[in-house]
């Protein structure tokens, strides 16, 4: 990237100066934010455990569907961290509705909503964040529709 | 206890020493993006109405991979361009809901059927949440 910027500088010098004004004004946009972004992670860091997510990722009924959606939206790390996990889960009764909904409101992340509400706003993040919810139910009886609670191929 | 916050505080800190370079080369690009190619040419592409733009919205997120802050930081770049809320909010479900390239590893431990289904839903779902997200917003 520097490389690219040096070019710029040396080819075009009018792009480079609107490049980097507009680069400076995002950066403080984000930059304040990252203080209460590093927070958030802190706290979810040391609340939020995998064994905790996976205490109460068991049995059924409406509460443990909280549990699963709740469970997504504060567990942390790339997703391909929580594939044998839930593999493991699976074994143990997890549903494929259950897991669907799990994955879906992964997509929310506390930590980063402060850098969210900084460009969209709040009434953006609140509305995008119970559609997201209602989605992943949705998503669940889809995938309940199409593959049933246990069969996975 | 005070141990436990001191792991988690180091814990995030790798978490966002991984992240913020990463956001820093986003932006970078962008703002060449920005210098180069203008405003005309995000109104261009996205031209559709509120239901194309949102499948244009969704098709990009569902091919781009990374942490979600950086769908954000993309999305709100975008947005700033003049582009409706609607793609925007449909390419930043995407991104964040379909995981085009990791559904190899997703069917090895979920079940080829389930990674499948999920990521075709999810797509058309991030549709839906895009020309929700217009109408409401």
């Amino acid at each position: 990237m520097a490389c690219l910027y040096g070019v710029l500088f040396f080819s075009n010098p009018d792009m480079f100066a609107r490049s980097w004004d507009f680069f400076l004004g995002s950066l403080k946009q984000i930059l304040p934010v990252l203080g209460f972004v590093f927070v958030l992670m802190v706290v979810v860091n040391r609340y939020v455990t995998k064994e905790f997510v996976l205490k109460h990722l068991r049995g059924k009924g409406g509460l443990v569907w909280l549990y699963f959606i709740v469970g997504g939206i504060v567990s942390t790390g790339p997703p391909y961290m929580w594939y044998p996990l839930l593999e493991q889960l699976k074994k143990n009764g997890v549903t494929n509705p259950q897991m669907a909904c799990f994955l879906y409101n992964r997509a929310i992340k506390p930590a980063w909503l402060p850098v969210m509400v900084g460009y969209f706003g709040l009434k953006f993040v609140i509305v995008t964040t119970v559609l997201m919810i209602l989605l992943s139910l949705l998503q669940a009886f889809i995938i309940w529709l199409v593959n049933g609670d246990g069969e996975s191929a | 206890m005070m141990n436990s916050y001191k792991n988690a505080a180091l814990g995030s800190l790798r978490s966002l020493w991984q992240a913020v370079p990463i956001m820093l080369g986003i932006l970078l690009l962008i703002s060449i993006a920005h210098a180069l190619l203008g405003q005309a040419f995000y109104l261009k592409v996205f031209a559709y109405g509120r239901l194309g733009n949102s499948v244009i919205g969704s098709v990009v997120g569902s091919i781009s991979s990374g942490s979600p802050v950086n769908s954000y930081i993309i999305g709100g770049e975008i947005l700033k361009q003049g582009v409706a809320i609607a793609p925007v909010t449909a390419f930043i479900f995407a991104w964040v809901t379909v995981g085009a390239l990791q559904l190899p590893v997703e069917a090895k431990y979920l079940g080829l059927k389930f990674a499948v289904w999920r990521n075709v839903s999810a797509f058309f779902l991030a549709i839906a949440a895009g020309w929700i997200t217009g109408l409401i917003l």
